[in-house]
């Protein structure tokens, strides 16, 4: 199977910065997988997941998303690939305070070019059709974030990239909203990064990777029950059988 | 897109509002100021518009209409001598003192023409009759000026000079630009009641303007020319050129229109910045949101619509706002004597230069989404 993301030898430069956010990092994320980022503050989770979703250039290395290899498009380019691929979702959910949670759904709809008539649907499939007159200030923070959710599935876009998605969430909203990026990874064939400290999140991951100091430092893989017999597998506390596959 | 600048605005009323006021602001003072300007551009030479001459002839150098020097009137006749004079009639101006009821004086002008003549300026009468000028001692007066000449009545009897005169009509609009009242009267009388009566010589032999009507067919600037070859130290004005020459004196040589087009100018300056201003801030307040729609894939040129749309719509609000405001204060001054002149092409032209502003003013803001990192999103 292609891989939708596929990063090679991937480093990351701030100017003015001493040190490097990212480092040497080779990765590749299938169709239809949820993928979990953790690690510390400034291990360079989401200088990687905006490099991925293409808002940052990598100083080194080659990364391609569905196709796209984001190091020779130009800004005109990167503008229409995150238009069609990506959809974001943000720790502080990053609504339109001004539009109700129907309008930010359309917005996102309107730049993908798709009807706006999908939007009543895709606050439906989040279970907040009832609030589609809402504005966020008049939602919780749970259903801010399902707005969010929805509004990053608004046209189908074959990537969703989260970044802390449950981080301002209790542990019921949190569960809920991962919850629902996995079923879309498993319905729709989504491919799902989520950069999280939430330990909370690895249950729903096919694969944990844990960075440190800008490198991958454990890459860890959900696998089905039955590969558990080997003897070569490990079991979270949850429950999910997980297996330790690389380190750096 | 446009609908989230839209929504911005209804969704933020303190700064919505406060950008529609820089607008009403700049749009008040602009008409008002320019309306202001353009009632004493037509007062200035309203007198010559309205004439029927074809040629108004004075003395050389004669700078506008009120200030005006005496002729001797026998030049009537070598006017009237000129290949393609059809008409001349006689037209005297002359500065001269109201006496109040209460003993204090008003500057008047006086303004002598024969009421059975073709050529003067038809009196808009608002009560009474030209006719009646025929009576003994008879003036008619605008009734816009009766507050400074005491509030004299129909049939009142005044002092004009050192002579008695009755008031027999009031016009309606007929004001100077100097706001002088006009004190209309016939000939004879005109130079009795104005300093033109104190001048040199005898006041029966001078007169100031003669009005001339061409012959049918014959070409106006080609009798003019004429009048001033065959008749020494005299000028012949075109209406038209007369009338631009008061105008230009007032407006351009004593600074009025200026003063009147530097304030328009400041106030478009500052209802500019508080417009942008107001506008700035909203754009920083929505900083991230923007950064939000750059990292959802959206164009510098959508983003710059949400702002121009705000701008736009506050430029809209503002300008009807502020043309009714105009249009009350522009009625309000001119019931209390003082013309405003709002006509369509002065609407017309605030509306553009109101457009230019609003969208001007987002420029700012518009500059500023240019810098955003779409990156920003993931550091919030």
């Amino acid at each position: 199977m292609n891989a939708t993301i596929a990063i090679r030898n991937v480093s990351k430069h701030y100017d003015g910065g001493e040190s490097w956010a990212v480092r040497g990092v080779s990765l590749s994320i299938f169709p239809g997988e949820v993928t979990v980022l953790m690690g510390p503050s400034g291990s360079g989770k989401t200088t990687l997941l905006s490099m991925i979703g293409g808002v940052l250039s990598p100083t080194h290395g080659e990364i391609s998303v569905c196709g796209v290899s984001l190091d020779c498009c130009s800004e005109a380019q990167l503008q229409s690939f995150r238009r069609s691929r990506i959809g974001f979702i943000f720790q502080s959910f990053n609504l339109l305070a001004s539009l109700s949670a129907l309008e930010n759904i359309e917005v996102a709809l309107q730049l993908r070019g798709v009807s706006l008539s999908s939007a009543p649907e895709l606050l439906d499939r989040v279970g907040l059709a009832a609030k589609a007159k809402s504005y966020p200030m008049e939602l919780s923070g749970g259903q801010r974030q399902r707005v969010g959710i929805a509004r990053a599935l608004a046209g189908g876009p074959p990537v969703l990239l989260a970044d802390e998605p449950t981080a301002a969430l209790d542990a019921f909203q949190g569960r809920r909203v991962m919850d629902l990026l996995r079923t879309r990874a498993k319905e729709d064939g989504t491919t799902v990064l989520v950069v999280t400290h939430d330990p909370r999140v690895r249950e729903f991951a096919d694969r944990v990777i844990e960075m440190a100091d800008g490198k991958l430092h454990r890459i860890v893989r959900r696998v089905r029950p039955e590969q558990a017999a080997d003897g070569q597998w490990l079991v979270s506390r949850t429950g999910a059988v997980v297996a330790e596959t690389a380190s750096n | 897109m446009i609908a989230i600048g839209c929504c911005n605005l209804i969704r933020d009323p303190l700064r919505a509002s406060i950008a529609v006021l820089g607008i009403v602001f700049s749009v008040v003072l602009v008409t008002l100021e320019i309306g202001m300007l353009l009632g004493l551009v037509r007062d200035a030479s309203l007198l010559i518009d309205k004439s029927n001459a074809d040629i108004w002839v004075s003395v050389r150098d004669v700078k506008t209409f009120d200030f005006v020097t005496p002729m001797d009137q026998r030049k009537k006749f070598q006017i009237q001598a000129v290949p393609g004079v059809a008409l001349v009639e006689e037209y005297n101006v002359s500065w001269s003192v109201w006496r109040m009821p209460d003993g204090g004086n008003a500057n008047c002008i006086v303004i002598g023409f024969d009421p059975n003549g073709q050529l003067g300026a038809p009196l808009n009468m608002a009560q009474g009759d030209v006719a009646a000028l025929h009576n003994q001692d008879a003036i008619i007066l605008d009734e816009g000026e009766r507050k400074k000449l005491g509030n004299p009545n129909l049939g009142d009897y005044v002092e004009v000079l050192t002579t008695r005169a009755k008031v027999v009509g009031f016009t309606k609009g007929m004001r100077s630009f100097t706001t002088t009242p006009f004190l209309f009267t016939t000939l004879r009388r005109g130079k009795e009641y104005g300093w033109l009566a104190g001048g040199i010589g005898s006041s029966s032999e001078r007169s100031v303007y003669f009005l001339v009507k061409v012959a049918p067919g014959a070409d106006v600037d080609a009798v003019r020319a004429r009048i001033e070859a065959a008749i020494p130290f005299v000028e012949a004005h075109t209406k038209e050129g007369f009338s631009w020459r008061t105008r230009k004196y007032w407006l351009l040589e004593t600074g009025v229109g200026l003063g009147f087009l530097v304030a328009a100018f400041l106030g478009l300056v500052v209802g500019g910045v508080i417009v942008s201003q107001t506008l700035y801030a909203m754009t920083l307040e929505k900083l991230p949101e923007f950064g939000v729609l750059k990292a959802m894939g959206a164009t510098m040129l959508e983003l710059a619509r949400i702002v121009l749309a705000q701008g736009l719509l506050c430029g809209a609000a503002g300008l009807l706002a502020g043309l009714v405001l105009s249009e009350a204060l522009g009625a309000l001054a001119t019931s209390a004597g003082n013309a405003v002149l709002i006509p369509l092409p002065l609407i017309a032209a605030v509306s553009v230069l109101t457009f230019f502003l609003a969208s001007g003013s987002s420029l700012l803001s518009i500059h500023r989404l240019r810098r955003i990192e779409p990156g920003m999103v993931f550091r919030t």
